[in-house]
């Protein structure tokens, strides 16, 4: 069947991940201290517990950035085979890439991509002046 | 794999579909005072929509390589919901601008032992619906429901699904200051998620067992290729597939979500959602099991026909102890799926097929018409009490004050409750000859005594509009737009009650102007040459 390559990749993918950590185990010289085991925050001492409500600004951008990623996605085989493609391809990216832009033109226009957002702009536009 | 021009006439409604969503979301940004434009540029657009749907039709086959259908059932289907989202966005001008009056001012809690945060991107100071997102939202579920009603191939159909899901999730929570709209959004999320991976799965099982198909004549082939030897890995696969269309026409046991979600959604979304993706689904279950995978039916009959008896039953038994009309009319819509499914299970027999679809269509017409017009009247009554609610009890002495409005609502129940001369009669005189015909005694027996129940609840709200007196004076406000729409839902109502005929033609012919279209090009994975070729 066609697909056993990939179920070997698979096994291979999986199998790679637990060879490096068993490896690592019997390797590895294993003497902690209690500054090794703190979690690590870029050299800074750690305060307070990780537990804490983060904003949810963080997630919207995050959304517009995964949306942008996943252009590019498409955008690579789209410009690996241009060429033969043609024009058709071409137009339709286009339109793809117009409405990804509408889309960065709303959230820019409404604010969403300031991160303090000036009090009561939106406010304003939700009761539409 | 070449590309064809006149393949974009089979998507040509969904192209204004979106057009006109992305039109609206630049009207939001760039214009000042834009609520009624951006209804009326809706509105148009979906009157548009429907033109170009009539002008799509001609002799039927496929595009894109059989991605898609282009027949008159994907018309029919794409002007039905293009009128589905005309009214809901009709009715929606005024029950947003109401919100935007009501809304609380902005409260925002302190937590304790945490900087102060910037202001929140949703909730607090920004109380009220942005209407250029909402009528967008709308339309690009619309838009999904097209492409899911018209799909032939297992790709288009998940990508139908998910591109109106995602926008329902979105639309159901729309209104961030109340928890309920939120309680609604999560729940319609996160087990819709959950029922997306059954459909997937169920599709990667087909695609395995049908020899890498995509297409669903291609897999009816391999399936009546496979014969008796068919592995019981393509049965699990049609049953996870099943599954999947069942939670979104919200059919027992995968019904929970909807009382919750019909009831915490703002609720023209609700009447919206109780009739678009409940027909969009259901022509893809047409398409899929009683075109695609007839051969199967006594593997996927048996578990449909129980679920069918099991939605009804239990909608309208449910239904007779709510309290809050939308609960109740939820219950009631899953009762109606339960109805409908009789119409999937008959196409199963080839004999009624083309009769079991038609049948199918002229109900979701009337039950089209009736559901929006009771939510409609719904919202409008809801609006004269003071906390918006949505309560039987309002129903109470209606009949003497506000005579039009409860005539109309009243002719609504009767209409559900499937008593002459209205269109739910017909519908179901229709729907229950084509299950008699395709051998479904029983099951028509058991939605007959159901609807006989069903009557109970739907007139309750008639009795107390007539019947008892008012508690305290209401005065129900009503504008041009829901007139009109109140108006469209009567007239349908009645017309096609006494003369269901034209309509039952136009359904008739759609559902014979049927194409299950064949990929022109067939890729076979176990040929690496063929596949770099069609990559090229």
């Amino acid at each position: 069947m066609s697909f056993t390559p990939v179920l070997i990749f698979f096994l291979g993918g999986v199998g790679m991940v637990f060879a490096a950590l068993v490896v690592s185990r019997l390797l590895a010289p294993h003497r902690p201290n209690p500054l090794k085991n703190t979690t690590y925050e870029c050299g800074e001492e750690p305060v307070g517990s990780p537990w804490l409500r983060f904003n949810t600004r963080f997630y919207v951008i995050v959304l517009i950035f995964l949306i942008f990623d996943v252009e590019v996605l498409f955008l690579f085989p789209w410009a690996v085979n241009l060429r033969e493609l043609g024009l058709f391809a071409w137009v339709d990216m286009a339109i793809f890439i117009a409405i990804l832009m509408v889309g960065l033109a709303y959230v820019w226009g409404k604010g969403d991509l300031e991160w303090i957002r000036p009090r009561g702009s939106s406010a304003g536009s939700a009761k539409g002046r | 794999m070449t590309f064809n021009p006149s393949d974009l006439w089979a998507v040509a409604p969904e192209m204004v579909v979106l057009a006109v969503a992305l039109a609206v979301i630049l009207i939001e940004l760039l214009a000042t005072r834009r609520e009624g434009v951006l209804q009326g540029v809706a509105a148009v657009g979906l009157l548009a929509v429907m033109a170009v749907a009539v002008w799509s039709l001609g002799r039927p086959t496929g595009a894109f390589n059989g991605m898609v259908a282009r027949d008159g059932l994907t018309v029919f289907v794409k002007l039905l919901l293009a009128g589905v989202a005309l009214l809901a966005v009709l009715m929606s001008r005024d029950y947003l601008m109401g919100l935007d009056k009501s809304a609380p001012t902005g409260v925002r809690e302190e937590v304790k032992g945490n900087p102060p945060l910037p202001p929140p991107a949703i909730a607090g100071g920004e109380a009220g619906v942005r209407h250029g997102e909402y009528y967008a939202l709308l339309l690009l579920a619309t838009c999904g429901m097209m492409v899911l009603a018209s799909a032939t191939n297992l790709v288009t159909l998940f990508l139908g699904i998910e591109t109106m899901s995602l926008a329902l999730y979105v639309l159901a929570g729309i209104r961030p200051e109340r928890p309920r709209s939120g309680e609604a959004a999560l729940k319609y999320f996160l087990l819709g998620a959950f029922s997306t991976g059954f459909l997937l799965y169920g599709m990667a099982l087909i695609y395995g067992t049908t020899g890498g198909q995509t297409n669903l004549s291609m897999i009816s082939k391999a399936v009546a290729d496979l014969g008796d030897g068919a592995p019981v890995m393509l049965f699990a696969g049609v049953g996870l597939l099943m599954v999947g269309l069942l939670f979104k026409v919200a059919a027992v046991p995968f019904h929970f979500w909807s009382p919750d979600v019909y009831q915490g959604a703002p609720t023209p979304v609700t009447a919206f959602m109780s009739v678009g993706p409940k027909a969009a689904a259901l022509m893809a279950f047409i398409r899929l099991f009683g075109w695609a995978l007839p051969d199967l039916a006594d593997v996927w009959g048996p578990a449909l026909w129980m679920v069918a008896a099991a939605t009804m039953t239990i909608g309208n038994i449910v239904a007779i102890a709510q309290r809050d009309i939308k609960r109740m009319l939820a219950y009631s819509s899953i009762a109606h799926a339960g109805y409908l499914l009789i119409g999937v299970l008959a196409a199963g027999s080839p004999g009624v097929r083309s009769a079991a679809t038609a049948s199918m269509l002229f109900y979701l017409v009337a039950y089209f018409l009736m559901n929006i017009g009771a939510f409609t009247i719904a919202i409008l009554v809801s609006r004269a009490r003071p906390d918006g609610d949505y309560q039987i009890d309002d129903y109470q002495g209606l009949g003497a004050s506000h005579p039009y409005l409860s005539a109309a609502m009243a002719l609504f129940m009767i209409s559900l409750a499937g008593i002459p001369p209205t269109a739910g009669f017909f519908g179901k005189l229709y729907l229950f000859s084509a299950g008699v015909n395709a051998g479904l005694v029983t099951l028509v027996v058991i939605a007959v005594l159901n609807s006989v129940i069903s009557v109970y609840y739907y007139l309750r709200i008639v009795v107390y509009m007539l019947m008892r007196p008012q508690p305290s004076p209401v005065e129900v406000r009503i504008s041009p737009a829901m007139t009109a729409v109140v108006l469209v839902c009567v007239v349908g109502v009645i017309k096609f009650g006494v003369l269901p005929g034209s309509m039952m033609d136009w359904a008739r012919s759609g559902a014979e102007n049927m194409a299950q279209p064949t990929p022109q090009v067939v890729v076979d994975v176990n040929d690496p040459s063929q596949i770099r070729q069609s990559d090229r």
